[in-house]
């Protein structure tokens, strides 16, 4: 009997060091975020009245329905269809180099390769975005090399004809955009994607070559469905960078909001508190819809 | 018989180091050939090389008669269970085993048919539908060699395919492979560096050590005429003595502990005829359950190892510091290379 309540009281003891542990934690995480996201979310089931500017505490649909009229659903599906662009981009351009640094860069080559990819996010971000407005701009780089090859008027008569990527210039258009924002989070997909590979066992490889595939099959049947989970956490990164990322579409590219300055100037400059709330509950959305469809194709089936 | 792999003049070289050195050997089809050897001593490196996961630097391998040395690993026709037994978490067991006849471009119908048929073999048919990470250590193993065997290959590469295994798993596991290359008439090529799963499986045996091959023979030969120091204490355990404590020469010679038999000599005894003895000095007794191992030393400071009937009634005068004479029938005494 007295034994076992000095046990209690040694559970009890334990349970109180691991909750004062978390604490900071969990004050964090529920109070602090959750509880200031929800806060916001809740801010949009309201509605501003049009004639004095003033939030109506009424709750209803009508401000999310508003996501769905004219302008505002063109906002959302141009920031859906960049952030797509940029994913699916991304994870091309870094599937082949993570592979490279993976399993065919000797140690130094894997060193430098990571000093190139982390060195850029040790710059400020403002002046990147600026020094990417100066190289796509008229008088930049891009267009002095595409000129001494004699290709700016090509480039310039596909951006005039083109709408969907097209603009005045390449620093005005949405290629030029897309290209800034591929640059700026192409770490984040190369990373995560490094790190997946790094978990392919080298005797998994052997063994499929074992079973007679070559080494392409292998890496359709085994690298790559072991790889997919880190290129679908890279896809969360760019995807919800790009939908969240309310300086690039301002600096550079087409006129036309994107959803993160659709936010910003609703809750500031507007103060239509209840519109901003609603425009940022779709980066959430896309994230959820993202994840389930990753889920679907089996993309955590090697988890 | 026909010769299913030969190893002609083979070296390898990792950078400085070299793992193999001039290996040279054959085995015939059909045989159960282990490669034994501590870690490091190059029997991996072999496999290997048959498997074509590395290829040698110096020399050649052939299948069949024909050089495989510089064939990619898909191009041969062998198959390896590996230790860690490398199945594909994204797969169910069926397409791990399925896997190799896919690449070969079998249909799904008939590769899933006979998939299930090598898993009935395995006693694991009905676990299909299981992803790996869902079955046991020992049912992967199965499934590994269900998997290996799919392509009916010409050799079966088994890289310590039981080391995973706890020890009753181990021994049943022993016996059924044994009775699964009795039915297939496959050649296997086991890599171990447990003796014991060396000696109870294979035909023959290769004592590997630091790069080269020490000895080649059937298990009884190899624990009952060692050629070397190394194989006499690798293979079982053995006592090496310098033959200087017993005639001239300082040629070694090797007795198994289990030959040795303890006496106390009064003045003017002789140890029996046929038996040549030391005198020695007990330094301990461990007792193992049948037997006692007596631990002694001999004048030259010579370490002997003695396996006594643990009913011996000797035993209870072995004390430590207590003189002896150790003696064993000279038939019994293998001279060392």
């Amino acid at each position: 009997m007295q034994a076992s309540a000095t046990a209690i009281q040694a559970q009890n003891k334990r349970t109180w060091t691991l909750l004062l542990l978390l604490f900071p934690a969990l004050l964090w995480l529920t109070v602090l975020y959750l509880g200031s996201l929800f806060g916001l979310l809740w801010q949009s089931i309201y509605r501003l009245d049009d004639f004095s500017g003033q939030v109506v505490h009424i709750v209803g649909f009508h401000t999310i329905l508003q996501l769905f009229t004219g302008a505002n659903f063109d906002i959302v599906m141009r920031t859906t269809a960049m952030a797509v662009a940029v994913t699916i981009v991304a994870a091309t351009l870094a599937l082949p180099l993570a592979y490279t640094m993976v399993f065919h860069a000797g140690k130094r080559q894997r060193a430098i390769l990571y000093v190139a990819i982390l060195a850029p996010m040790w710059f400020s971000y403002l002046v990147k975005v600026y020094g990417w407005r100066v190289l796509l701009s008229r008088e930049g780089l891009i267009y002095w090399v595409l000129g001494r090859l004699g290709l700016a008027d090509s480039l310039d008569s596909l951006l005039h004809s083109v709408p969907a990527i097209g603009g005045a210039s390449l620093a005005s258009s949405f290629l030029g955009m897309f290209l800034v924002f591929l640059y700026m989070w192409l770490p984040f997909m190369v990373l995560p994607i490094v790190a997946a590979l790094e978990r392919v066992p080298q005797n998994m490889l052997n063994a499929s070559a074992d079973l007679g595939a070559t080494p392409w099959q292998t890496f359709r049947k085994v690298t790559l469905p072991l790889t997919w989970p880190g290129i679908i956490a890279g896809g969360i990164f760019t995807f919800s960078l790009t939908l969240g990322d309310y300086i690039i579409p301002q600096v550079v590219g087409a006129p036309g909001y994107f959803i993160g300055m659709m936010v910003y100037t609703q809750q500031g400059t507007v103060g239509n508190l209840p519109l901003a709330a609603a425009f940022s509950l779709v980066p959430i959305l896309l994230i959820m819809a993202y994840l389930s469809m990753a889920k679907r194709l089996g993309a955590f089936d090697a988890l | 018989m026909a010769t299913a792999v030969e190893f002609v003049g083979v070296e390898k070289r990792f950078g400085g180091t070299v793992a193999l050195q001039n290996v040279n050997f054959s085995v015939e089809q059909g045989e159960f050939f282990a490669m034994l050897g501590p870690s490091g001593s190059g029997k991996t490196t072999c496999l290997r090389l048959i498997a074509g996961f590395d290829f040698p630097t110096q020399g050649s391998i052939q299948l069949e008669g024909k050089d495989i040395s510089a064939l990619p690993p898909f191009q041969r026709p062998v198959n390896t269970v590996f230790q860690d037994y490398a199945l594909f978490p994204h797969m169910s067991v069926l397409e791990n085993v399925a896997y190799g006849l896919m690449i070969a471009n079998e249909g799904k119908a008939s590769r899933e048919k006979k998939a299930q048929e090598l898993l009935d073999m395995v006693r694991l048919g009905t676990m299909a539908k299981r992803r790996p990470s869902e079955l046991s250590g020992g049912q992967r193993q199965r499934v590994a060699l269900a998997r290996a065997l799919a392509k009916q290959p010409k050799i079966l590469l088994l890289d310590e395919p039981l080391g995973a295994l706890d020890l009753k798993l181990r021994e049943a596991m022993q016996a059924e492979l044994k009775q699964l290359h009795k039915e297939l008439g496959l050649t296997f090529i086991l890599v171990t560096h447990d003796q014991g799963e060396a000696l109870s499986m294979a035909d023959r045996v290769a004592v590997f050590s630091e790069g080269h091959i020490e000895q080649i023979d059937t298990p009884q030969a190899l624990y009952n005429q060692p050629k070397t120091a190394f194989v006499a204490r690798f293979v079982g355990s053995a006592n090496v003595l310098s033959g200087s404590l017993f005639w001239g020469n300082a040629n070694e010679i090797a007795i198994r502990p289990e030959y040795i038999k303890l006496c106390e000599l009064k003045s003017g005894e002789k140890i029996p005829a046929k038996h040549v003895g030391v005198p020695v000095t007990i330094v301990a007794t461990l007792y193992l359950g049948a037997q006692t191992r007596v631990d002694c030393v001999a004048q030259d400071a010579t370490t002997l190892s003695a396996h006594i009937a643990s009913t011996d009634p000797m035993l209870t005068k072995l004390t430590s510091g207590q003189k002896a004479h150790a003696y064993w029938l000279t038939e019994h005494m293998v001279n060392l290379v």
